[in-house]
């Protein structure tokens, strides 16, 4: 049947909707049928509402019918991260202490893809409310990498980019506090953007930690990334970080020969996989060869920055997850007394979430605030100057994602101080509020994909997601959606 | 930290943590924090002016009414006439 491949490209769909070839019932239908096909293995979406999915589908189409054909996602899918609200399906964020529940509102981001013709295909996994590097920590279930279903699809957008990677959509959003989109993106070789701190509304995203928290869009082609932020960006009176249009003005295409990308000897580090180093080389040197200027850039601060990270994200996390205690959202345990329903109902949180409460607890103690919160905020503070002084001497920074490819399922479950390593190359430029994008350039001899970042200053995002695009054309990265094992016994 | 603390905290956090949870976060979080000491070396000054941010205005505090505020009301498990129920208090 003539219906679009998986990693067809955005723009290729909403041609091909808009003039009739296809209908959004006919991508809408196949969208499920991959879903259907796969999911037994990937376990990439928490709910998925078949009927509401062809409901969206009829209503596009009838809108074209009337000659309404306007929409720059016209008929294409995406899958939502579940810690975004989407009205009438569950929310749960991952977690039991949200089991069931559903919101009487979209997200701001959701309203926007609605209004440009997009169909929300589903809710997809991730680590309990987006705490978590490998969306081992859902209470639900464990999401595998498409690539080695053994292994995990990183975190915490871990559904939203497998579902991605195995075409099964061809754009999911997530939500990147400290590299949530990024690193997904790298382990299942998918693009992921973490935009500008301010220029997406998070109205109707579950917080975790308000100074970080970003959406961004996961996707298979760098510019269909580019087109969803168009579609997601801008000023919204319901987020107090975004009442302006910070991405007002689209950069125009970059012209590699004329940048300074900047290499941060930090992350250009001996103990970064080896194939990783070796991807990476061959970035920088494509880069070179075409023009650009090699900078080397210091930033000695990056081995600070996984301690203020988490220092300020638990301390965050442990104010806004007070609102979780059975009486607005979610089911109730029954108590005699307030405090018992608010204990017995905190119960259903997970361990990862437990301790995060905790630790964020206890830093912002009495006693121990001046020692841990606010030295961890000072940090931040010389970590976004360390960055400022970075995009004076180079347009954009180049580093690897991750410092290795896709783990495990179960390899760091044990110890959490490891899984918060994971974040080390992007939790910096999160704490920064800067523009990070990561795209796939490779893989490892296990045929594990390989990510590259690229870092640019607030606001040039599209300059990022641009160099990302001129990567992504050519390094050697098949842009087929990854064909999933058997199942054991077929 | 001891477990003592931890529990203490766990008090301000209306979390419950039985024998077992007690024992093995006191560990873990013991090893957070010793890994999290590094921060110490930092000499930091005063804190710098805010960097690379940009800092967005607030808007005007205008009163906005919500669509449907009820419906809020009643995705909670237990409400009665537009109200959320607890358990008497007084």
């Amino acid at each position: 049947m003539a219906g679009p491949e998986s990693a067809t490209p955005v723009e290729q769909i909403t041609t091909a909707v808009r003039s009739g070839e296809w209908s959004a019932r006919q991508v809408a239908s196949d969208c499920l049928a991959r879903i259907a096909s796969a999911e037994d293995r990937l376990k990439a979406f928490l709910h998925v509402d078949e009927q509401d999915v062809r409901e969206q589908a009829d209503a596009i189409d009838a809108r074209i019918q009337r000659g309404e054909t306007d929409g720059a996602l016209l008929g294409v899918p995406v899958a939502i991260k579940d810690n975004l609200c989407v009205r009438d399906l569950p929310t749960t964020c991952g977690s039991r202490i949200l089991a069931g529940y559903r919101p009487p509102y979209d997200a701001e981001v959701v309203s926007r893809l609605r209004a440009a013709g997009a169909l929300i295909i589903g809710k997809t996994n991730l680590d309990e409310f987006a705490m978590g590097a490998s969306t081992e920590s859902s209470a639900f279930q464990q999401t595998s990498n498409p690539h080695d279903l053994q292994r995990v699809p990183g975190g915490s957008s871990g559904g939203s980019a497998a579902a991605v990677a195995a075409g099964l959509v061809p754009v999911a959003l997530g939500s990147d506090t400290g590299g949530s989109v990024r690193q997904p993106a790298a382990f299942c070789g998918v693009v992921g953007h973490r935009p500008t701190y301010g220029s997406v509304s998070r109205r109707g995203l579950v917080a975790f930690a308000s100074s970080l928290d970003q959406v961004g869009p996961l996707t298979f082609h760098a510019a269909d990334a580019a087109r969803v932020l168009e579609v997601i960006r801008g000023a919204d009176p319901g987020d107090s970080t975004c009442t302006v249009d910070l991405l007002g003005i689209a950069d125009s295409p970059a012209r590699v020969e004329k940048l300074r990308i900047g290499l941060p000897a930090q992350y250009w580090r001996d103990d970064v996989q080896a194939e990783i180093r070796e991807a990476l080389g061959g970035v920088r040197d494509l880069l070179e060869g075409a023009g650009a200027e090699l900078v080397p850039i210091d930033l000695p601060l990056t081995d600070h920055a996984i301690a203020t990270y988490y220092l300020l994200v638990t301390s965050e996390a442990s104010s806004n997850l007070a609102r979780f205690d059975g009486i607005r959202y979610g089911p109730r345990e029954p108590g005699a007394e307030l405090a018992d329903v608010y204990r017995r109902t905190r119960a259903r949180f997970g361990d990862e979430v437990k301790r995060r409460i905790l630790l964020g607890t206890f830093a912002l103690s009495a006693g121990y605030y001046d020692a841990y919160y606010k030295k961890a905020l000072n940090a931040r503070r010389e970590i976004q100057a360390e960055f400022a002084r970075a995009f004076e001497r180079a347009d954009l920074l180049l580093t690897p994602t991750t410092p290795t490819t896709a783990f495990l399922l179960g390899e760091k479950t044990q110890d959490p101080l490891e899984l918060y390593l994971c974040d080390v190359f992007t939790a910096p430029s999160a704490l920064a509020g800067i523009a990070a994008v990561s795209v796939p350039v490779g893989k490892d001899a296990a045929g594990l994909p390989i990510g590259a970042q690229l870092l640019a200053a607030p606001r040039r995002d599209h300059r990022a997601l641009a160099v990302a695009r001129w990567v992504q054309s050519r390094v050697h990265y098949s842009l087929d959606p990854v064909k999933l094992e058997a199942r054991s016994g077929t | 930290m001891q477990p003592d603390q931890i529990r203490a905290i766990a008090r301000l956090a209306h979390l419950d943590l039985t024998d077992e949870e007690l024992s093995r976060f006191t560990g873990q979080l013991d090893g957070i924090l010793a890994a999290f000491a590094k921060l110490e070396d930092l000499s930091l000054e005063a804190p710098p002016p805010a960097g690379s941010i940009p800092a967005a205005p607030l808007r005007e505090d205008e009163v906005r009414p919500f669509v449907d505020p009820h419906e809020l009301v009643e995705a909670s498990e237990d409400h009665a006439d537009g109200f959320f129920s607890v358990p008497r208090i007084l």
